[in-house]
């Protein structure tokens, strides 16, 4: 196939769509194949050509690809990605006309993926080039991708088996991955309401219900709702094929920072395995209410933690370490129920907290009783923290 | 991009005055005119054709509405650069100070005249320093004017259609910074009022983490990220401590908007965590862990959250924190002054403060002897002549006075506390 004639691939595309080969012409038409690296394919206009063998909107919509398989090999991703464009779009128009029948979904899956990739590439080009924005071909590529999904999502009339509706999921990752590269979280919301709203929700193939729940976990971390993050992550960990290591990992960045605010440390063992060592000088600083450690850790895998964009969620640790420092505090004055506040004020300052007075302790501790993570009061006229007889210190797990 | 490109290549102002010759005939002949706009002496004071008599050189371009047809794109129409500094300059120096009675007449008099010149901006895709030294004023109209009318009816002044011009603005600021070479001054405040402004918010607090690492390490901006921390963590007294610690006008400005917010929060939680019966906490100390202006404030907040009996807080000096009676104010207003900013306010004016610290002023109006009357129509007669085009570019000696009272402020409270890096 690599130096397949123009001719032979042309009427191999015809034949796949004439039978509905749908594997056959998704093949044909996605850059993960080697038929793109035939010099034969790559060709600036093949319009007449196409137009011979192929009926319309497929003409349009192969004379494109070809072109785009020239513009791949010349490096130009603008003009990958507009070629790409027209593809997608000849793509939607033919999917309109099918009624009553889904067959060229896994087409779309081919086309929609390269057009997200040569989105991604032709803003790096442009940006180094000094043409254009950031983000700019991600958000025009993710209003065409909402075309396609508006046609699928209003396919109501077929039968569930014929229905383009399967196509939604597909689509919903592929705007997830553009919403949370250009940081549009916000758009994610409507995009989850409509799945989750479908019947068929939890019946389209695995890989995309993992892809599906690894993202919507991590809106909810953002979010903050970090009990339904956990849930989703943990899913997306546990379903996720065991040799995809990479992937695993990457659940995994944000699986354990949303752990740790519910109290669950990483094992060692578990760091190793995924090589997220980061990880481990942060669980162990939160886990023994070391501040110092904590903040040191922060500091040194700053960048990795901010590019994974996790920093802020590892900084809302601090709470939990405070709880942890004060229940050592507590367990020093062999479970005394009432502890000076100024021993607490003692043991932040030994933290190398800054400024610290026992108004600023209280304030810490007065949070803490707030949040129900340590049960009982402050006593003003004795400068005391009067803690429960029972349990003063509930387990995270059970408070949040 | 490139279209846009284009477009700057093709328009270009030619209009040299504050409004289009075209527009002043239109607005004097269809009794358009603002009363800043109009020439009113002592003894033509009277009768109705006041409004009717414009002076030409307080003229400055209305916003309108881009619409299908019109011609917002001719030349003539379009001020360059340098005009539009001139009025911003103007409206701050001439507009701004006016002490009227109800000053958001000047506000929305200054507001649409300001986003007539983002427009003018626009049409002719003016960036680089010029542009970033108009949004910085721009800006800080617009975060002055959010604390100046803070107690304002919401018919008077809405800070949701304000705050969203500011972030309009803001936004495009801190965009601008990133593209256009060369050293900003003025970045690490934006910044700081970005952060600030947006206190505890996700987005602007990564936007901070995604600058570069000489930027973040800058004293005002690793005092807001800690607010912001502090405050995503709950620990509002050190957002108060610092707060009170800021050494820049704008700062305090942008954040002034969440104190009332903060000391409810606050306020809750302590009532929270010192509920116990017969508790007896002094007002005194409440007020200083609140930063209330007085006793009688933290009385007020006490009562608005349901922690004070009505009938008898006479000579009350304590009060009974109890975790069940905490209720929410139903009107989150009410927002009194903010003690450290007040401070600076006093020893700056307004001018002066809006201009920003490193510019210098071409034409600069030290008349502020011409007062206006209590209706606030009477105009400052002296600035007439100036708004003409700047011929000499050679700027006067630059403003010291911006940065010597912030610097005083900052070494007089005192800014002790130093900051970890992360």
């Amino acid at each position: 196939m690599a130096s397949s004639s123009l001719n032979s691939y042309l009427h191999s595309v015809s034949e796949a769509i004439e039978h509905y080969d749908s594997d056959e012409a998704a093949r044909l038409l996605s850059f993960r194949d080697p038929h793109i690296a035939s010099p034969n394919l790559q060709l600036e206009r093949a319009d007449s050509h196409c137009r011979r063998i192929l009926k319309s909107p497929f003409d349009e919509m192969v004379a494109a690809h070809l072109r785009c398989c020239w513009a791949v090999s010349n490096h130009d991703f603008d003009e990958a990605y507009n070629c790409q464009t027209t593809v997608v779009q000849c793509f939607l128009k033919a999917l309109q006309a099918q009624k009553e029948e889904n067959w060229a979904l896994p087409v779309m899956f081919a086309v929609v993926l390269d057009l997200r990739l040569f989105a991604v590439n032709a803003d790096i080009q442009l940006v180094a080039k000094n043409k254009g924005k950031v983000g700019e071909k991600l958000e025009k590529a993710a209003e065409l991708l909402m075309s396609l999904f508006r046609v699928c999502a209003s396919d109501n009339r077929a039968a569930i088996e014929d229905s383009k509706k399967w196509g939604m999921l597909n689509l919903v990752n592929q705007l997830f991955k553009i919403y949370f590269k250009i940081n549009k979280l916000h758009l994610c919301k409507p995009l989850i309401r409509a799945i989750e709203s479908l019947p068929i929700k939890d019946k389209f193939s695995l890989s995309q219900l993992i892809t599906f729940r690894f993202y919507v976990g991590r809106k909810g971390m953002f979010d903050s709702n970090f009990k339904s993050a956990e849930e989703y992550l943990t899913f997306a960990f546990e379903k996720c094929h065991r040799e995809s290591t990479k992937n695993k990992r990457l659940i995994l960045i944000y699986l354990i920072p949303v752990k740790m605010l519910l109290g669950h440390m990483p094992k060692p063992s578990l760091l190793r395995k995924y090589d997220l060592r980061q990880f481990s000088d942060v669980a162990q600083a939160v886990s023994s209410g070391n501040l110092l450690q904590l903040n040191a850790a922060l500091q040194k895998h700053e960048s990795f933690f901010i590019r994974c964009g996790i920093y802020l969620i590892l900084e809302k640790l601090k709470i939990i370490t405070y709880r942890n420092l004060f229940k050592k505090v507590y367990l020093i004055k062999e479970k005394n129920h009432l502890i000076d506040i100024s021993s607490f004020t003692a043991a932040l300052r030994m933290m190398e907290v800054e400024d610290i007075d026992d108004d600023e302790t209280q304030c810490i501790l007065a949070n803490l009783i707030f949040d129900n993570k340590i049960k009982g009061y402050i006593s003003h006229q004795h400068k005391k923290l009067v803690v429960s007889k029972q349990n003063p210190f509930p387990a995270l797990s059970t408070v949040l | 991009m490139e279209n846009q490109d284009e477009i700057n290549s093709i328009i270009e102002g030619t209009c040299r005055t504050m409004c289009p010759e075209k527009e002043m005939i239109l607005r004097e002949k269809e009794h358009l005119l603002h009363p800043f706009e109009t020439r009113l002496t002592d003894d033509l004071g009277q009768g109705l054709q006041k409004r009717s008599v414009a002076d030409y050189s307080k003229m400055v371009k209305e916003f309108s509405r881009p619409a299908a047809g019109r011609a917002d794109t001719e030349p003539n129409c379009l001020r360059p650069a340098p005009v539009l500094q001139q009025t911003v300059e103007y409206l701050f120096t001439s507009i701004v100070p006016k002490t009227h009675p109800a000053w958001n007449i000047v506000y929305e008099f200054v507001f649409d005249r300001l986003r007539a010149v983002r427009q003018d901006m626009v049409i002719q895709g003016i960036t680089g320093t010029d542009a970033i030294c108009l949004l910085e004023q721009i800006v800080r109209f617009h975060l002055y004017a959010a604390y100046r009318l803070r107690e304002s009816r919401i018919s008077e002044f809405d800070p949701v259609i304000n705050k969203h011009h500011l972030l309009e603005c803001l936004k495009r600021l801190l965009y601008l910074y990133q593209v256009t070479p060369g050293h900003h001054s003025n970045r690490v405040e934006m910044e700081a009022v970005y952060l600030l402004d947006n206190l505890g918010d996700v987005h602007a607090m990564s936007h901070y983490l995604e600058l570069e690492k000489n930027l973040r390490r800058s004293q005002l901006l690793l005092m807001s990220y800690e607010m912001s921390r502090a405050f995503v963590l709950g620990n509002y007294l050190h957002v108060l401590r610092l707060m009170w610690n800021l050494p820049c006008a704008m700062c305090l400005c942008a954040v002034s908007k969440h104190l009332f917010l903060i000391q409810i929060k606050f306020l809750e939680i302590l009532n929270t965590a010192f509920s116990v019966k017969n508790c007896k906490f002094p007002l005194l100390n409440l007020t200083k862990l609140l930063h209330t202006s007085s006793d009688k404030e933290t009385l007020d907040l006490c009562l608005q959250c349901g922690l004070v009996d009505m009938f008898d807080n006479t000579a009350l000096d304590c009060i009974c924190f109890n975790k069940t009676s905490f209720s929410k104010p139903k009107e989150l207003k009410g927002v009194s002054q903010l003690c450290p900013l007040e401070k600076i306010l006093k020893t700056i004016n307004v001018q002066d403060l809006l201009l920003g610290p490193s510019y210098s002023v071409v034409s600069h109006c030290t008349n502020n002897s011409n007062v206006t009357d209590s209706a606030g129509l009477k105009v400052l007669t002296d600035n007439t002549q100036k708004m003409t085009i700047i011929d000499n570019p050679d700027k006067m000696a630059r403003h010291a006075t911006v940065n010597n009272a912030i610097r005083c402020i900052g070494q007089g409270r005192g800014i002790s506390r130093k900051f970890s890096n992360s």
